[in-house]
Parts: C-alpha cells; sequence; structure tokens
C-alpha cells in the first residue's frame, strides 16, 4: 500500500485538528499509526498480502456471476473505471488475490476495509456472498464516503492464495470505482476503519447537528426581529450546509430520485449555499454589492437550468465545470474578505475574517478530494470549530447591538429627561413672558387710565385754579375730586380684569347700595330705574365715566339739594346710546355761577363726556334738577393727550 | 346729620397711625355723640395691645398698614382676647382683597377712609346701630370664594354647605346692589335678620380661613 497523494498541508492541518479533537473529546481515538504500511511483517502472525487487482466490465446483464474472462491487470488502488470504457458501464468486478499465510493456528481474524466503493455493490470471498449494499438498483446505495470494514474468522479463507471478489455499481457523474482496500490480520486495519468511519460518519453528522442548532438560533433571532436579515441569512446557510453534507455523507438515498437527478439536486444544493453563503458574510459586514449579488443569482439561475436539462451523456462534464466554477466563486469569496471587511469598525467582522481564510485551504483540499476522492476530507472536521465560531461571532453581535439598543435607550431616556427639563424650562420661561407681558399690558393701561381720568382732571383743576379765584371749600371739592378719580382707578387697577360689568345692575350695583343707605338716613327717597340687560354692550371706560357721573351728581344731591326724591334713570336707545340721566326735587343752583363749588364738579364731568364725545346737559330749576348725560358708543373716542403736555 | 338713637358703644380704641387722620377720626366720632375721653389712639400695634389689655375696650378702630405690622393681626388679637368686642377696619386705598382678609381675620366690618366724612360718619353710625356693612363687590368676592370652597369638597368636611341657602340668597342679592331694608322686604325678614346673616357669613369667612385650604388657595392665585 502506498502512501496517499494528499498534500502535505492538508496532513498537518488535519493533525491539529484531530489533536485538538482529542482534547476536547476522549471518545474519539485518532491513531497517527493509521498510515503506516500495514502489510509490514511480524515473525509470529499470520501474514496477508495482496498480490494483483484486477478489474473487468460486467459482460452479462442483470447477472451475478463474475466474469470468467477479460480481466485487465490494474497497478494499484483506488480505481476509476469512467474513462476506462467507452461509452459508461454502469457496473463493473474487481477481482483482488491475496495470499493468506498462517502457519501456526493462531485465532486471529482477517479484517477486510474499502475506504469507500463507489456507488454500491456486492463482495464475494472465495465465490461466497460476503455482503451486498441495501439497494442495487436506482437508486443505488451510496458508499461514496463511507468505509466498509468485515472481519473474517481464519476458517472462512484458504491457505495460499484466496479471491476477493467485487461488483460495484457507478454513475457517470461520481468517480465510480473501488477505494483503497487493506487486508490483513493486524489491528491497524481496524483502527484505519476507526479513523475513516469518524471522519467520513461520525464528524460530518456531528457537523450537520451544528450547523442545524446554529440556523435555528439564527432563524429564532431573526423570527424575533426582522430587522437581523443577517441572522436569516446565516440561519439558511447554514441549513442549506447541513443539506449539503446530509447529502454527500447519506449512504441510503430517498427512494424518490435515481443518482443522477440526486447528483444534479446535490450541485444545486451546493450553488445556492454558495450564493447564501457569500450574501451571509457580506451582510455581515454591513455591505451590500447589487451588482454582484445579482450577477451571482442569474449564474445560479443558469447553472441550475444547465444542470436540469442537459442529457445524460453531458452530465459529468457539466457537473464538473459548475461544481469547479462555485468552488473557485468560494474561495474568491474568503480571499477577497479583507477587502470587503477593510473599512469595517466593529470587531466581529475581523473574527469572520479569520474562519474566512481558514476555509481557503480547507475548500481547496476538499474540492480536490471531492473531484478526485484522494486525500482526506478536511470539512468535517473544521466545519464544527468553524460554526461553533460562526455562531460565537454572531452572538458576538447579537451582543453587540442589544447593548447599542440599550445604551441608545439609555441615551434616549436621557435626552427624554433633557427634552422634558427643556421644555419645562421653556414653558416656564413662556409662562414668565407672559407674566410680564400681562403686567406689561396692565402698566400700560393702568397709566393710559391714569392720564385719561387722573391726569385730565388735575388739568382741569389746574386751569380752573390758575384762572378762577376760588375759595378753600373749592379747592376741596377740586381734591377731592381727584381723590374719587384717583380711587377709580385703583378699583379698576386691582380687579382682575377691567372688562365692562355683566350687566347694567351689576354695573350700577356698588353705586346704588352705597348711595341708597345714605340717601335713605336723611330722607330722600330715591327710585333706581335700571336695565336687567345691556342691549349693547358698551366699552369698559363709558361705564367708569357714567360712574363717575353718577357719584358726582349723587353727592351733590346728599350734600346740597334738600331734596326729598330723586331718581336715577340709566337706559339704552336704539341709536346706541348710553343715556345716564338723575333728577331730585331739590332747591336747585345757578348753573352760571363759576364760583360755586358745583360749578367744579360740573365743569369736569362736562370735560369727562365731551372728551367721550357725548352730551352733557344740566337743567336746574327750584323743584327740579336735571343733569344728563348721553355717550355714542358708536362714535370713535377723541384722544387729545395733548391736555397732559399743556 | 345722622344722630337719632345711637346707642354709643364705649370705650373705642382707634389705631392709626397718621396723626391727621387720627384727628379726622376723631371729629367724626365727636360729632356721632363720643366724648372725648371715650376714646384712645394708638400708633402701633404694640402701643394698642398694652392699651387693650388696660381698658378693654367694646369697640375698636382699625388701619391696617401701621409700624410694626398687619391691622389684622391686632383684630386676630382682640377677637382672641374677647369675641364680643366690634372690630372695624380703616380701610385706606385698600382693595377688596384687603378687606376680605380682614374679614377673615375677624373684622366685623370696614369704613372706607377715603370717602367723604359724612359717608364714614354714615358708616360709623351704622354699625352702632347694629348694621353689618357690604359692598356689592365684597358679596360677589364672597360668592366666588365660596363657591371654591365648595368645588374643592371642604363642606364635606364641614359637615353641612358652608353657606345656607339663604345666606347664599342674601348675597346674591347683596352683590346686585339691594339695600338691606329692600333684602328684608324682598325675602320677607327682618333687617335685623338680615344683618345677622350677614355677620355669620362674616363669621363662616374668618372660620374657612383658618383651614389651611386658603393658604393652599392664595398659592393657587384663586384668592
Amino acid at each position: 500500500m502506498q502512501q496517499d497523494k494528499g498534500s502535505r498541508y492538508s496532513k498537518i492541518f488535519r493533525n491539529f485538528i484531530s489533536f485538538i479533537l482529542c482534547v476536547f473529546s476522549c471518545t474519539f481515538l485518532f491513531p497517527e499509526s493509521s498510515y503506516a504500511n500495514i502489510t509490514n511483517n511480524a515473525e509470529h502472525r499470520c501474514q496477508v498480502k495482496i498480490t494483483n487487482y484486477h478489474i473487468s466490465k460486467n459482460i452479462i446483464k442483470n447477472n451475478i456471476e463474475s466474469p470468467s474472462q477479460n480481466w485487465i491487470n490494474l497497478s494499484k488502488l483506488p480505481h476509476h473505471w469512467n474513462h476506462l470504457w467507452q461509452p459508461f458501464e454502469q457496473s463493473a468486478w474487481y477481482k483482488i488475490t491475496f495470499n493468506y499465510d498462517c502457519p501456526h493456528a493462531v485465532d486471529q481474524p482477517v479484517h477486510i476495509l474499502f475506504d469507500y466503493l463507489s456507488l454500491a455493490g456486492k463482495v464475494y470471498i472465495n465465490d461466497e456472498l460476503l455482503w451486498k449494499s441495501n439497494s442495487l438498483s436506482e437508486p443505488f446505495s451510496r458508499h461514496l464516503h463511507h468505509p466498509l470494514n468485515w472481519s473474517l474468522p481464519s476458517s472462512t479463507l484458504k491457505q495460499g492464495p484466496n479471491n476477493l471478489l467485487i461488483q460495484v455499481f457507478g454513475t457517470s457523474t461520481q468517480n465510480s470505482g473501488l477505494g483503497h482496500v487493506y487486508i490483513d490480520t493486524q489491528d491497524t486495519v481496524v483502527q484505519k476503519f476507526k479513523s475513516l468511519h469518524l471522519e467520513k460518519d461520525y464528524l460530518p453528522t456531528f457537523t450537520m447537528g451544528v450547523n442545524i442548532a446554529i440556523g435555528v438560533f439564527c432563524f429564532m433571532v431573526w423570527f424575533v426581529n426582522r430587522d437581523y436579515i443577517t441572522f436569516l441569512l446565516f440561519g439558511i446557510t447554514n441549513f442549506l450546509w447541513a443539506f449539503y453534507i446530509g447529502t454527500i455523507f447519506i449512504v441510503e438515498p430517498w427512494k424518490v430520485f435515481n443518482n443522477l437527478t440526486y447528483d444534479k439536486l446535490n450541485l444545486i444544493i451546493f450553488c445556492i449555499y454558495i450564493y447564501f453563503a457569500c450574501l451571509s458574510i457580506w451582510r455581515f459586514a454591513g455591505k451590500k454589492y447589487p451588482r454582484i449579488e445579482k450577477l451571482l443569482g442569474i449564474l445560479i439561475g443558469i447553472s441550475t437550468f444547465l444542470v436540469l436539462v442537459t442529457p445524460h451523456l453531458y452530465q459529468p462534464q457539466l457537473q464538473l465545470i459548475v461544481f469547479k466554477a462555485f468552488v473557485a466563486i468560494f474561495i474568491l469569496k474568503a480571499i477577497t474578505y479583507p477587502l470587503v471587511v477593510r473599512k469595517t469598525k466593529f470587531n466581529e467582522a475581523y473574527w469572520m475574517l479569520t474562519t474566512q481564510l481558514v476555509f481557503v485551504p480547507v475548500a481547496f483540499n476538499d474540492a480536490y478530494y471531492m473531484l478526485t476522492q484522494k486525500g482526506h476530507i478536511l470539512t468535517p472536521y473544521t466545519t464544527p470549530f468553524t460554526s461553533i465560531f460562526i455562531g460565537l461571532v454572531l452572538a458576538l453581535q447579537l451582543s453587540r447591538k442589544s447593548n447599542r439598543i440599550l445604551k441608545f435607550n439609555k441615551t434616549l431616556e436621557q435626552s427624554v429627561i433633557d427634552a422634558k427639563n427643556e421644555l419645562s424650562e421653556s414653558l416656564n420661561h413662556q409662562h414668565k413672558l407672559s407674566l410680564q407681558n400681562a403686567k406689561l399690558r396692565q402698566r400700560v393701561q393702568f397709566s393710559h387710565d391714569l392720564h385719561d381720568g387722573l391726569g385730565s382732571s388735575i388739568i382741569t383743576s389746574m386751569t380752573l385754579l390758575e384762572h378762577e379765584k376760588l375759595d378753600q371749600i373749592q379747592i376741596k371739592s377740586i381734591i377731592t375730586q381727584l381723590r374719587s378719580d384717583l380711587r377709580q382707578i385703583i378699583d379698576l387697577g386691582s380687579s382682575l380684569d377691567s372688562k365692562t360689568p355683566e350687566s347694567p345692575v351689576v354695573w350700577l350695583a356698588p353705586l346704588r347700595r352705597r348711595y341708597i343707605e345714605v340717601l335713605e338716613s336723611i330722607h330722600i327717597e330715591s327710585k333706581w330705574i335700571i336695565p336687567e340687560q345691556w342691549t349693547k354692550i358698551p366699552p369698559n371706560q363709558y361705564c367708569l365715566t357714567l360712574s363717575r357721573i353718577l357719584e358726582e351728581s349723587l353727592t351733590n344731591i346728599i350734600k346740597h339739594s334738600q331734596a326729598t326724591q330723586a331718581e336715577i334713570k340709566f337706559y339704552q336707545d336704539e341709536q346706541s346710546n348710553l343715556i345716564l340721566r338723575i333728577q331730585d326735587n331739590g332747591v336747585g343752583f345757578d348753573t352760571t355761577n363759576v364760583h360755586s363749588t358745583l360749578h367744579v364738579g360740573l365743569s369736569s364731568m362736562r370735560k369727562r363726556i365731551e372728551k367721550l364725545n357725548g352730551k352733557f346737559e344740566v337743567h336746574s330749576h327750584q323743584n327740579c334738577t336735571v343733569i344728563q348725560a348721553c355717550l355714542n358708543i358708536q362714535l370713535p373716542i377723541e384722544h387729545n393727550d395733548d391736555n397732559l403736555i399743556t | 346729620m345722622f344722630k337719632n338713637k345711637i346707642n354709643l358703644i364705649k370705650p373705642v380704641i382707634i389705631l392709626e397711625d397718621e396723626i391727621p387722620t387720627q384727628n379726622r377720626i376723631k371729629k367724626i366720632l365727636l360729632n356721632i355723640g363720643y366724648n372725648y375721653e371715650d376714646l384712645y389712639f394708638c400708633q402701633n400695634i404694640h402701643q394698642a395691645q398694652e392699651s387693650y389689655m388696660r381698658h378693654k375696650h367694646s369697640i375698636a378702630l382699625v388701619d391696617l398698614q401701621l409700624p410694626d405690622g398687619n391691622g389684622t393681626q391686632f383684630i386676630e388679637f382682640i377677637k382672641h382676647e374677647n369675641l364680643d368686642i366690634v372690630a372695624l377696619v380703616l380701610s385706606a386705598w385698600n382693595n377688596d382683597e384687603v378687606i376680605i382678609n380682614a374679614l377673615s381675620a375677624g373684622a366685623d366690618g370696614y369704613i372706607l377712609k377715603d370717602r367723604d366724612d359724612y359717608e364714614v360718619s354714615f358708616a360709623i353710625s351704622n354699625v352702632l346701630k347694629g348694621g353689618t356693612p357690604i359692598d356689592p363687590f365684597i358679596a360677589r368676592n364672597i360668592l366666588k370664594k365660596m363657591e371654591w370652597f365648595e368645588k374643592i369638597e371642604l363642606a364635606e368636611n364641614l359637615n353641612e354647605h358652608l353657606l345656607t341657602k339663604r345666606e347664599y340668597e342674601i348675597l346674591q342679592l347683596v352683590s346686585l346692589g339691594h339695600t338691606n331694608k329692600e333684602i328684608s322686604k324682598n325675602i320677607n325678614l327682618s333687617r335685623f335678620t338680615v344683618e345677622t346673616h350677614i355677620r355669620h357669613i362674616y363669621r363662616k369667612l374668618s372660620v374657612c380661613n383658618r383651614t389651611k385650604a386658603v393658604d393652599t388657595a392664595r398659592s393657587l392665585g384663586i384668592l
């Protein structure tokens, strides 16, 4: 037996991986000696030596009998007959002759090991059926990556030459033939089988499990948060890979497909897997390459189409090309990944880069294996690690994202608090401003009132004082007037709203109540005629002026009239006039006497009314004095501010 | 002018810091019928308290703005000493809020200083005759205040409505400018009963004032 031609690096790498595997799991024993030439002799042992290999095509269709002639001598195994005969033969016979030399009656079984048998077959030892595949018709069992092992008791063998006859059923799209064959009594064969079994059975199954688990995890993440498309892509990639591994290493395929369809399916899954693998790692790095992705999609579409429609005859070549092309794409994707993650800011991308770089040699090696059946397949060794690693990297990204969200939430919370504070601050500020505004408006209003009311009274009084010769009583009367004006302004300023009272009754209520009792106490009977409602609401200024006039008039009546009856009447006519009429039956006064105290009050009242463009009339006779003020609320108010300046 | 049948309550304490105003009040009181020896003038709260402890006055005329505090303090003091003392506020340029506060502190009425002598004189003699001064704007203010108390369900704590139906009625009529005489005619009560109702209203105002709610109300700017 010769050492395989598997490339050197793969051996080193495989040893490294197996070392790790041994460390982590003692259940897998991986003997290094499996590569030793198992035909080395030992003095005291039974010796088995393979003398020659032959191959022959199956002459009799559907016949289980071995051909008796046309044996072609082979120098070594493994051997594939795909190109031995044209056209392709579905079935062939291998004959292995070996010498069994066991001088002592040693109780040692003979171990036979095929590292693969492509695809299915039957095994005879000395023309007795030793073993056959489950399915020897389409779809065949697939022992393509499946080591076979038998232990024969020594009694079944003859001393000297023995024949091992193998009928193999193959397919044009796979390497059809027989792999290494080991026949020996030594345990090394058993150990070799164990290592092969680990490589081609346990580990692929394990890999599938890991991939499915990670795939499910990714799907769950995506399912919970639909924004994580990367996880969906990784989930799909993992499932596809698990599926692909499954289709490669499966021994008994589903009965629904024949082998050709099975190989087609296998290849298509591989292509789609490559597509999703590219997409997922690009998205992982936060990159999109619409054109390349589209191109890749189209390529897959074309490949799939071609694989499905190309006739049987050209399938082997086509499948080979497509497979090679997609392996190239896979390797290209891994090699170019440094460029993809070049400007990426997060660390997980670089972790991912590591796995991609690991994929490069593995992909080279495994593609070589898949094409030639030579060497060792590395994927089963690396995939658990890379898958777990990718899972870890994804978990890292997830945790980073959730951390970011957490951080963002904190920031958000803070900014909400800030915004709230800002808002309340600005509201406070606004409130202050509006308060200030209100104050200012009030102040303006107040100064206006001062100007219009007290100001003009002072001007009038000053004019009176300047031009007339007044006695003390008259001066007192002037000052009293000023005081009343001031009182009015203060009352107005202290009330919350300087709006017109809601009705004439409410407006005149304070004066009515204040004077009625005083009038009563000095035996003046008063009659008040006030409407319940406004017919038209007058400005407050008008009401205030009329209030002052009423106040003045009533004070005059109380102090001077000696009347017994008084009538106070207020009404609004159709011409929007406000009319206030105060009548008494007192002694009356001389309206022309400018020196009387009354004159001061009257002239001041007249002035006020005239300022509002109203009419002021005084008629006084014995037993009848009438004071009437008439204001029209539709006429504009005359603002002669010059009064203050003079 | 108003000298008929006045039952003078003696002695009188006048808490007023300005001498001219003191003289004016003195003149008015003498005019009403008081004798000079019935009148005790004080210029600050401290003096007034000492004077009260010595002479136990029956009626007090109290200005609000005083050198050593607010006149309401003195009103609270004398009302605490003797609930039956008649306490009148001598209000100067004060607005209705100030008056309401004084009434809440226990004042029985108020006299507006800035009115003519004849009006001040009338107001004092009115009180001496058993009247209770109340202005429409004060009535309206009290109504508003009571409505607010009702609103915060203070009434529930007091186990009854703050104002009786009658009292509401009277306040409403006052706020529309009706005199006590008119009111008594209107609702078929004696004038004396109407005055009593108003006095009750004032007392309730001071009861309410003792609750913390008022502070809350003030801070809310309602009062």
